[in-house]
């Protein structure tokens, strides 16, 4: 059942110089099939990410950024899924791990968050225990040390008396305390990736900005890279260097975090930002991107945006466009950049 | 409490002419006031059954809503503004306090009864698809409510084909559809064009666009634009996001554990917040400006349950300029110099005044 999720062939890596990227993703693609549909979730996606680099994944619901990040640990069902393309993160090739090799993998070289920290822990077991039981389980230590280590964690996400907190259960911690749990429970094995899934999403203002800022302070502490996915413009902003804006299965634009906001310059990105509601436009109708994003059990062949586009021609509609360079490493996969230059 | 009520507005009541047959009181009198509205949910009771523990859901808030303009309710959850909105359909039981519609009281004898108040006033919520039934087509959907108040069969179909036709859905491809064959952005279309069969004055938007990706969210707000200027409606637009509050309203009011904590011109409010949890919501939002970003978040920790609340000013275990006097009174909501503006804060004038100077910080520039 592993074999044929992986058709991809192993090739030995050879060991990790420290200028290698941390994650390289080429050519990915993640079909989901049932019987009756397939679903294209992702369709070719380039991406590399440097040590110590805060990456954002910006996309819609359905643009196949979830499936992107988690397809990074291969959390997809795997009966369901097919895989193609290459995966390496920290030199290891995930997509022909074993189920062993990836059961290391995760946790001590990647760790996820994810939007709903009730649904990370197990509700009968203290959040304080099952920290612990992660550091035993990875790293062979006693459980009084599993406990110390959680302890220490704790601590470094902030959660103010830490030693009573950890006897609690779930259930005990209100919204913006059990993120800082997961949190502490995705670094107990001192990952050197952390995946994070939409944090942020569900929790209040005022307790959204505080986690951000946590996620900032512990990435410089530990020198971790971090992707994070998420569909606010506004947060990614405040956490990333680098922002990779997805549509319809692929990536349309990348670049530098001040760059994409302050000039974005595909006509998805851009239409994003016009559409955004503010004080300014009371009373003026949003300029709204029209329709809808395209079913992706039947995806158009070529550029996926070319129905919702202002911009599109012929050529939109017959063929996809590749990734063009725009300088600094600002790139844009569409046929009238010529038009999006302010 | 509801007659003297009654006939102060019946004094109010001058005919005025206006385009709405159904409007009563005249532009000048609010279509909506809502007097010491209070909700509490008792969550532990002893022996007895007497209740040991509530939650104070709606502490007593007053407020109003004018004639064709958009009031934002914004808050953190827990603050009661959901609870606010299931309060004045009657969709849960206040404990106290009187709404009173276009001059009528809702619920009391000799004023608006229930039905003839749902009528008149229609809600769409967050959830778009727990809000339709599963086993009805869109059409048989919105057709429903005009049909269990009166209206004919076929007349009820042929109104809910126009509504889905407003609401930017071709009747002919989605008349006949179920709620799972279709988008969120569709099918809170559908909600709101379900919302609208029974022609009602007041729409309560509760997160109604929040579940929804931008670009869809900008088309809804753009709809919700157009709807209101074709029938004249009033909305109470209820939601966690300041930057579409800040646009669709033409007042907001700011809510906190139960209370009204700021009310006030969209414009004003926002420029030069009176309370210190409304500049804290704002410095909260993430910034939008490329290099810029947020330095210090401005409250530690999680907005607290309406269980049990501190004494005096409920925001003061949280507030930077909180002094003795917050500890110990509670402020009421009270109006500032210039007028329309409200807000339950002892030190209002201060924080107003700290904003209007460029200090980053109300803490230092208050000292």
């Amino acid at each position: 059942m592993k074999s044929d999720v992986m058709t991809r062939t192993a090739v030995q890596a050879p060991v990790a110089a420290p200028v290698e990227p941390l994650v390289e993703i080429r050519d990915l693609h993640v079909h989901f099939g049932t019987p009756r549909r397939q679903v294209q979730a992702v369709n070719g996606v380039d991406l590399t990410l440097a040590r110590g680099e805060v990456l954002t994944i910006l996309g819609e619901s359905g643009s196949g950024k979830s499936v992107t990040l988690r397809s990074l640990m291969r959390l997809l069902p795997e009966r369901k899924t097919r895989l193609t393309g290459s995966v390496r993160v920290d030199g290891q090739d995930v997509l022909a791990m074993s189920r062993r090799e990836l059961s290391r993998f995760r946790g001590r070289t990647a760790a996820m968050i994810f939007q709903e920290p009730m649904l990370a822990f197990d509700p009968v077991f203290s959040v304080g225990d099952q920290i612990a039981e992660t550091v035993c389980r990875h790293e062979g230590v006693s459980r009084r040390e599993g406990l110390a280590r959680a302890l220490e964690l704790f601590d470094r996400v902030r959660i103010p008396s830490a030693k009573r907190r950890l006897a609690n259960y779930p259930h005990e911690l209100s919204g913006g305390m059990s993120q800082r749990a997961m949190i502490a429970l995705a670094l107990s094995c001192r990952p050197k990736l952390l995946l994070a899934d939409e944090p942020t999403t569900a929790l209040d203002a005022t307790v959204q900005i505080q986690i951000l800022l946590l996620l900032r302070e512990l990435q410089r502490e530990l020198g971790m890279s971090v992707i994070f996915v998420t569909h606010d413009m506004g947060v990614a902003n405040e956490i990333s260097d680098r922002i990779a804006v997805m549509y319809a299965g692929r990536l349309v634009e990348t670049g530098a975090v001040d760059t994409v906001i302050a000039q974005p310059r595909h006509p998805y990105t851009l239409g994003l930002m016009h559409s955004r509601a503010s004080g300014e436009l009371r009373g003026q109708r949003l300029s709204a991107i029209p329709g809808a994003p395209p079913d992706m059990s039947a995806p158009p062949p070529g550029c996926a945006f070319a129905p919702r586009c202002p911009h599109a021609d012929a050529t939109c509609t017959q063929a996809l466009p590749g990734m063009s360079e725009l300088g600094d490493g600002h790139r844009a996969a569409c046929w009238r950049l010529g038009e999006t230059a302010s | 409490m509801s007659h003297q009520a009654r006939k102060e507005d019946s004094r109010n009541a001058a005919p005025l002419v206006t385009s709405d047959p159904r409007d009563r009181g005249g532009r000048a009198q609010p279509l909506l006031r809502v007097k010491g509205l209070r909700k509490h949910f008792v969550i532990k009771r002893d022996l007895l059954g007497r209740p040991l523990s509530r939650v104070h859901a709606v502490d007593g808030i007053d407020f109003e809503v004018r004639k064709g303009e958009t009031l934002g309710i914004v808050g953190e959850s827990g603050c009661g503004k959901s609870t606010t909105a299931r309060l004045l359909m009657h969709l849960l039981q206040p404990d106290g306090g009187e709404v009173i519609f276009d001059g009528d009281p809702v619920g009391t004898r000799g004023g608006l009864s229930l039905r003839e108040m749902r009528r008149q006033m229609q809600m769409v919520f967050q959830n778009s698809y727990a809000s339709l039934n599963p086993r009805m087509t869109i059409e048989e959907s919105i057709a429903f409510g005009p049909q269990v108040h009166g209206v004919g069969r076929r007349e009820s179909r042929q109104r809910a084909r126009r509504l889905l036709d407003q609401v930017g859905l071709l009747p002919e491809r989605f008349a006949q559809r179920y709620p799972h064959e279709l988008s969120g952005g569709q099918r809170q279309r559908i909600n709101i064009a379900r919302a609208l069969a029974l022609e009602p004055r007041l729409l309560i938007l509760d997160e109604a666009v929040s579940a929804l990706d931008k670009s869809v969210e900008a088309q809804v707000l753009n709809l919700l634009g157009d709807l209101k200027q074709e029938y004249g409606l009033t909305y109470l637009f209820i939601s966690h996001d300041l930057n579409v509050v800040r646009y669709i309203s033409d007042r907001v009011m700011v809510m906190y554990l139960g209370k009204v904590a700021e009310v006030g011109d969209s414009e004003a409010l926002y420029r030069a917040p009176a309370h210190p949890y409304t500049r804290a919501l704002m410095s909260a939002m993430p910034s939008l400006e490329p290099g810029r970003r947020t330095q210090t978040a401005p409250l530690a920790g999680d907005p607290p349950n309406p269980i049990d609340l501190p004494p005096g000013c409920r925001f003061c275990p949280r507030c930077p300029l909180a002094v003795d006097l917050c500890r110990g009174s509670e402020p009421e909501l009270a109006a500032l110099p210039g007028g329309g503006h409200l807000s339950a804060c002892h030190r209002a004038d201060e924080v107003q005044a700290a904003v209007s100077n460029p200090q980053p910080s109300v803490e230092e520039s208050v000292r």
